[in-house]
């Protein structure tokens, strides 16, 4: 039975034991995927779009493409790193089973950046403060994927613990937490690496920056600015 | 004397029993509903399909041609280098959708005769649905006198229904049974002769239950009447499907 990508969607959101349920049988994962997949993008295009509408119509296309690309390029070089650690220490899931989670919480992430579209643009209509506007997005970003990736710690659990042996190896626990962490760390330098998200209102248009510095500093700085620190 | 019609619809969880299409497979389905069979109620459906893939694969290409050009220092920092970036993508997202669909029509005309069964489920689905709305109606008839007049002759057509719509749903999915067969093991020489083996079987059944069917004279109502003869035109057609097999 063929359902539409916004019934998995909602499926997701209200019935998420179900969902898990159906992802832990494998049943109709490809196409979980790709519906998550398609859901996500939306949701995160949308939100691009709103934060790149600061400096005007290819600012918006851009990071209307960047931002869903930001994420699913994470997601792409992390998930191998996942798959054959937790092969190692036993897991019998599949390669589509791990893909399917992290597409569910990057869904979740999607949908909750979706809700706070009207906030942000609420702010980029009524403050004129570059600084205020990107640290407001940061903290945005940051608030969701870390609701995101709390969502998906909780499922990994769930599913692990339906496995035969019954109970969860320690290392494994250990494993998702630190690459959890890596996932964080490394989709906030792919971030950087992929700016400008947000147009600097004195600057023209650009597709990228230098690469310099990193993440990190940047957000003490860009803290500092906001402060009149700097 | 009141019956569930729902009872006599086939669900999805039937059907999905039987054959249950991975995602290319529904993909190549709704290709094939639009293009081979010409249904225009899937063109929507088809068109927000192929969309949703170009807007995937560009989010793909996009940043992978970014990387790809800076790296090649071809890209100064200007409108021209997004739109010679966004062009790239593009192209390449085309040229990859192109190279899925000419996949997905070869896979449409593989499945060709099980969309057209399928198209045949949503039909009966549909005239239960009629008959259940026609039942409820006839319900609500408050003339007491007419619905006494009424009700043997509507005993006879729920009767006549009934075995109309038994036999189109027994022939339906005994017919997706073997087309799903095939399709499954269709390289398989020997499992083709067995498999035309059955496919006659199933016509000559279907065709003796269908010309006793024909010969009923019904003395219900206009539209149980017309159900009737929907319901056994349904059931030829699916006849002609098997026989063309």
């Amino acid at each position: 039975m063929q359902l539409s990508s916004f019934d998995i969607l909602m499926q997701l959101l209200r019935n998420r034991h179900v969902f898990l349920a159906e992802i832990d049988k494998s049943k109709n994962i490809d196409q979980k995927i790709v519906s998550l997949l398609i859901c996500s993008s939306i949701f995160l295009a949308l939100y691009g779009g709103i934060i790149g509408s600061t400096h005007g119509g290819l600012q918006i296309i851009s990071s209307a493409l960047k931002l869903p690309a930001l994420y699913l390029l994470t997601l792409l070089i992390c998930l191998p790193t996942l798959f054959f650690m937790d092969i190692v220490l036993g897991s019998k899931k599949t390669f589509s089973q791990y893909l399917a989670l992290l597409m569910a919480s990057m869904t979740m992430i999607s949908v909750m950046l979706f809700g706070f579209a009207p906030v942000t643009l609420f702010f980029r209509l009524s403050i004129d403060d570059y600084w205020f506007f990107l640290l407001l997005n940061i903290s945005v970003l940051g608030f969701t994927g870390y609701v995101g990736i709390r969502f998906f710690y909780k499922s990994m659990i769930d599913l692990i613990s339906k496995d035969p042996e019954g109970k969860i190896a320690p290392n494994r626990l250990k494993l998702i937490r630190y690459w959890l962490f890596l996932y964080g760390f490394v989709g906030s330098q792919l971030g950087w690496t992929l700016r400008p998200f947000v147009g600097s209102p004195d600057e023209p248009f650009a597709l990228f920056r230098e690469i310099e510095s990193n993440f990190y500093i940047q957000v003490i700085y860009i803290i500092g600015k906001f402060l009149g620190l700097h | 004397m009141s019956l569930d019609w729902e009872k006599l619809k086939i669900s999805p969880v039937e059907l999905d029993r039987i054959f249950e299409p991975d995602l290319i497979n529904n993909w190549a389905i709704t290709l094939g509903r639009v293009l081979l069979l010409n249904l225009e109620e899937y063109r929507l459906s088809l068109f927000w399909t192929e969309f949703s893939l170009l807007f995937l694969s560009l989010l793909f290409f996009f940043p992978v041609s970014l990387i790809v050009f800076r790296d090649l220092a071809l890209l100064n920092n200007n409108p021209g280098s997004f739109v010679v970036v966004l062009l790239s993508a593009l192209s390449l997202s085309l040229i990859g959708l192109g190279i899925l669909n000419c996949y997905l029509w070869q896979r449409a005309k593989k499945l060709k005769r099980l969309t057209k069964l399928w198209q045949k489920v949503m039909i009966h689905n549909k005239l239960l649905d009629d008959l259940q709305l026609l039942s409820e109606l006839d319900g609500l008839s408050t003339n007491l006198n007419l619905r006494i007049k009424n009700h043997q002759t509507h005993l006879q057509s729920i009767v006549e229904l009934k075995s109309v719509f038994d036999l189109t749903k027994n022939s339906l999915l005994r017919s997706i049974e073997l087309e799903a067969l095939i399709y499954n093991h269709q390289k398989n020489s020997d499992r083709n002769s067995f498999s035309c083996h059955n496919r006659y079987q199933l016509l000559t059944n279907l065709e003796n239950n269908l010309a006793n069917l024909s010969l009923l004279d019904s003395n219900s109502g206009k539209e149980y009447q017309d159900i009737l003869t929907e319901a056994v035109n349904l059931g030829l057609s699916i006849h002609q499907e098997i026989s063309k097999i």
